[in-house]
C-alpha cells in the first residue's frame, strides 16, 4: 500500500477544481445556446397541429418565398464575388486596404443600415432608383429588393472566405499552369478555384445562412407584404401578432432546415479536405 | 539557345543580369536573396521584368523596349517553381498530363505513361501530391514540365525540399533524366556540389549581379573576385604582395611568409592568394622531409571541426588557414587545438586574383 503525499493530494484537489470549473462554464454556454432551440421545437411539437400550419397558405409563402430568394441571392454572391475575392487576394494597388474594409462593412453594420442605404441608393427618390423610376423600373418593396438586401448583407460572408482560400493556395500553382499551356482564365478555372473550393463552399454556406436570416435591411427596403417580400424571419415577425403557433412552425422549419446544412456542409468538407 | 538580358528593382533590391546559354545546363549559383528566382520568373513569363530582352531559339519572349512581353502559355518554358507547386486536387497523372490537353486521349495517355515511366512513378500515378514523398513530388513536377516538351526547362532549386540522405540519389536521377530528354535547362541553387554535377556551364549570381560566367572549371579553380571564391568554397584567402617572378612562378608575400603561385601578375600587385582546403596538406614540423610541394609554412591548429568524413582543421601561419583531413591523418599527426604543424601545398593549387 502506498498512502498519498500532501503534496499529491493538494495536486490532486486542483486538478478536480479546475475540471469542474470547466464543465460548469460548458455547461452554462450549453444550456445558453440549446435552450432556445429546445424551446421551440418543444412547444412547435406540443402546442400547434404542426401539419395543418406548416400547409397554410402563409407558412407555405413565405417558406416558398425564402428559398427562391436566398437561391438567387447566392447565385448571385457566387457570381460576382469569387472575381472580387480572387482579384483582393492576387493584386495590390492603392486603396486596396481601403476597398476591402468596405467589402467586410456589411458585417459589422446593423443591417437596418443597410435597408436605409439600399432605399437612398434604389428607392423612388434614390441616386439610382430616380432614374429607374423614371424609366418604370420599381425596384424597392419587391421581391427583387428581398433579393438585393440579402446580397447586400451576405456578400461578405464569402468573399472573405474565398478570399482567404485564394491567398492560401498562392499563385504559384497558377504559374505553373500557365507555363503549362493554360490562359490567365484557364489557370484560374482548372487550378485556383478548385483548390480553393473548401473555401468558397465554406463562404457560400455562410452567405446563404446569412441570407435566410436576412431580416433589418430587407424589412426596410422591402417590406413585409405576404408572398412578394414577406420572407421567413418576416413572417415569423408578423404572424406573432396573431399568435404564437405559426411563427413556432416556421421557426422549427428554419432551424432543422440550417441544422441540416451545416451538419451536411461539414461532413462533406471533411471529406473534401481527405482527399486533396 | 536563350539569351537573357534582365534588369528589375524589387524594393531596394535591384537585378541586373546578362546571360546566354548554348544549350546544355546552366547552372545559376548564388546566396539566398541573390535574385536567382526573379531570373527564372522573368524567364518563364509569370514576373513583368522592368527592363528585358529574352530571346530563345531567337524566338523573342521578352522585349521591353519594344513592348514584346509573349504570354508564359505560349513561351514553350518548363518551369520547375523551389516548392514544386504541384496541383493538390489532381493525381499524379492528372499532373503530369495537365499541360496535354490539346492532344488526343491516346496520345496524351501515351505521352502521360512516357512520363511516368522516365521518372520512375508508376506505383504512385493515382495518388495525389499529399501522398508522395519529397523527391516523388520533386519527379512529378519534373515530368509535368518535361511532358509538353518545353524548349527550355526552369529548375529553382530543385533539391532544397528533399532530405538529405535522399539528395545524392536524385541529383543523380534528375541528371540522367536531363541527359536523355536533352532538353536545354537553367538550374538555379545555392549548393555547390549539385552545380558541379549538373552544370556543363555555371553563372555566379550575387547581389543581383552575374560576377562570372564560365565552366565550372574555370570558376572553381579560378574565381573572378573575392566574394565568388569565398561562395564557390575557396577557404583560405588572404591579402598577399606579388614581391618577384621566376620562370612564371610568382613570389607572394603574405605576412612573414613567402608563398609561391602561378597567375598572370606582375610584380608589385595587390593580390588575393585563394586556397582550398582539400590541397593543403599538413605533416610534422621536422626538417627535411621529402616533397615536392613548393610552400611550406609552419602553422598552429586553432580549432578541429568536423566537416562530413572529413576534419577541418582551422590553423594560424600568420593569417587564417584551412586544411581538410582525415580522422586517421588527425591521430597519426596527434593534432589538437595549439599543435604546431607544417601545411604544405603546391604553386599550383594557389589562385591569385589581382586586388
Amino acid at each position: 500500500m502506498t498512502t498519498r503525499t500532501t503534496a499529491e493530494r493538494t495536486y490532486s484537489i486542483q486538478r478536480t477544481g479546475e475540471v469542474a470549473l470547466a464543465a460548469i462554464a460548458c455547461l452554462i454556454a450549453f444550456v445558453f445556446l440549446c435552450l432556445p432551440i429546445v424551446a421551440i421545437i418543444e412547444k412547435a411539437v406540443r402546442d400547434t397541429s404542426f401539419f395543418d400550419v406548416v400547409s397554410s397558405s402563409e407558412v407555405t409563402d413565405a417558406l416558398r418565398l425564402s428559398l427562391v430568394t436566398t437561391s438567387i441571392s447566392l447565385v448571385l454572391v457566387v457570381v460576382f464575388g469569387t472575381p472580387v475575392a480572387y482579384v483582393m487576394a492576387r493584386t495590390r494597388f492603392p486603396g486596396h486596404a481601403l476597398l476591402d474594409t468596405l467589402i467586410d462593412l456589411p458585417i459589422v453594420l446593423p443591417p437596418a443600415v443597410g435597408g436605409l442605404g439600399l432605399l437612398m441608393a434604389f428607392g423612388r427618390r434614390g441616386i439610382l432608383g430616380e432614374p429607374l423610376s423614371d424609366l418604370g423600373i420599381e425596384v424597392a418593396f419587391t421581391t427583387t429588393a428581398v433579393v438585393m438586401a440579402q446580397t447586400f448583407v451576405a456578400s461578405p460572408f464569402y468573399i472573405r472566405s474565398a478570399r482567404a482560400g485564394f491567398e492560401a493556395s498562392g499563385e504559384e500553382l497558377e504559374h505553373v499552369a500557365r507555363t503549362l499551356g493554360s490562359s490567365r482564365t484557364g489557370a484560374f478555372l482548372r487550378v485556383a478555384v478548385p483548390v480553393a473550393m473548401p473555401s468558397l463552399l465554406a463562404g457560400a454556406v455562410m452567405a446563404w445562412a446569412r441570407a435566410l436570416g436576412e431580416f433589418g435591411a430587407t424589412i426596410m427596403f422591402a417590406g413585409s407584404f405576404a408572398g412578394r417580400t414577406q420572407t421567413v424571419p418576416l413572417a415569423i415577425y408578423r404572424l406573432l401578432e396573431t399568435g404564437v403557433e405559426a411563427p413556432l412552425v416556421l421557426s422549427t422549419v428554419l432551424i432543422v432546415l440550417s441544422f441540416s446544412v451545416l451538419l451536411a456542409f461539414r461532413l462533406l468538407l471533411r471529406r473534401a479536405l481527405l482527399t486533396l | 539557345m536563350l539569351d537573357a538580358a534582365i534588369r528589375h528593382t524589387a524594393g531596394d533590391f535591384a537585378l541586373d543580369v546578362a546571360f546566354d546559354s548554348p544549350g546544355g545546363t546552366l547552372v545559376i549559383i548564388g546566396p539566398s536573396g541573390a535574385g536567382k528566382t526573379l531570373t527564372l520568373k522573368a524567364i518563364a513569363g509569370v514576373l513583368s521584368p522592368g527592363a528585358a530582352r529574352i530571346t530563345l531559339d531567337g524566338r523573342i519572349l521578352v522585349d521591353t523596349a519594344s513592348g514584346v512581353s509573349m504570354p508564359s502559355q505560349l513561351r514553350r518554358v518548363g518551369y520547375v517553381p523551389q516548392d514544386y507547386a504541384l496541383f493538390p486536387h489532381m493525381t499524379v497523372e492528372g499532373n503530369v498530363g495537365y499541360g496535354l490537353r490539346g492532344l488526343s486521349g491516346a496520345a496524351r495517355h501515351a505521352r502521360v505513361d512516357e512520363l511516368i515511366d522516365l521518372v520512375g512513378l508508376a506505383e504512385q500515378r493515382k495518388l495525389r501530391p499529399r501522398a508522395l514523398s519529397g523527391g516523388q513530388r520533386q519527379r512529378v513536377a519534373l515530368a509535368r514540365a518535361l511532358a509538353v516538351r518545353p524548349d527550355i526547362l526552369l529548375l529553382d532549386e530543385p533539391f532544397s525540399a528533399v532530405d538529405a540522405p535522399a539528395r545524392q540519389s536524385l541529383i543523380e536521377d534528375v541528371a540522367g533524366v536531363l541527359a536523355r530528354t536533352a532538353t536545354p535547362t537553367v538550374l538555379v541553387t545555392h549548393n555547390r556540389d549539385e552545380a558541379l554535377r549538373l552544370g556543363d556551364r555555371l553563372a555566379v549570381l550575387i547581389a543581383g549581379r552575374i560576377r562570372q560566367l564560365g565552366s565550372p572549371a574555370e570558376i572553381f579553380s579560378a574565381p573572378a573576385d573575392e566574394e565568388v571564391a569565398a561562395f564557390v568554397g575557396v577557404e583560405t584567402i588572404a591579402e598577399g604582395r606579388v614581391e618577384t617572378i621566376a620562370d612564371g612562378l610568382a613570389s607572394v608575400r603574405v605576412g612573414d611568409h613567402t608563398i609561391e603561385a602561378g597567375g598572370e601578375v606582375t610584380p608589385g600587385d595587390p593580390v588575393l592568394v585563394c586556397l582550398r582546403p582539400e590541397d593543403v596538406a599538413l605533416g610534422p614540423r621536422t626538417e627535411g622531409t621529402a616533397t615536392s610541394a613548393r610552400n611550406r609554412l609552419p602553422a598552429t591548429v586553432r580549432r578541429i571541426v568536423p566537416s562530413g568524413p572529413w576534419l577541418r582543421v582551422e590553423m594560424d601561419a600568420g593569417f587564417p588557414l584551412v586544411a581538410l583531413i582525415t580522422k586517421q591523418s588527425l591521430e597519426d599527426l596527434a593534432l589538437a587545438p595549439g599543435s604546431p604543424v607544417l601545411a604544405t601545398f603546391k604553386a599550383t593549387a594557389v589562385h591569385l586574383i589581382r586586388k
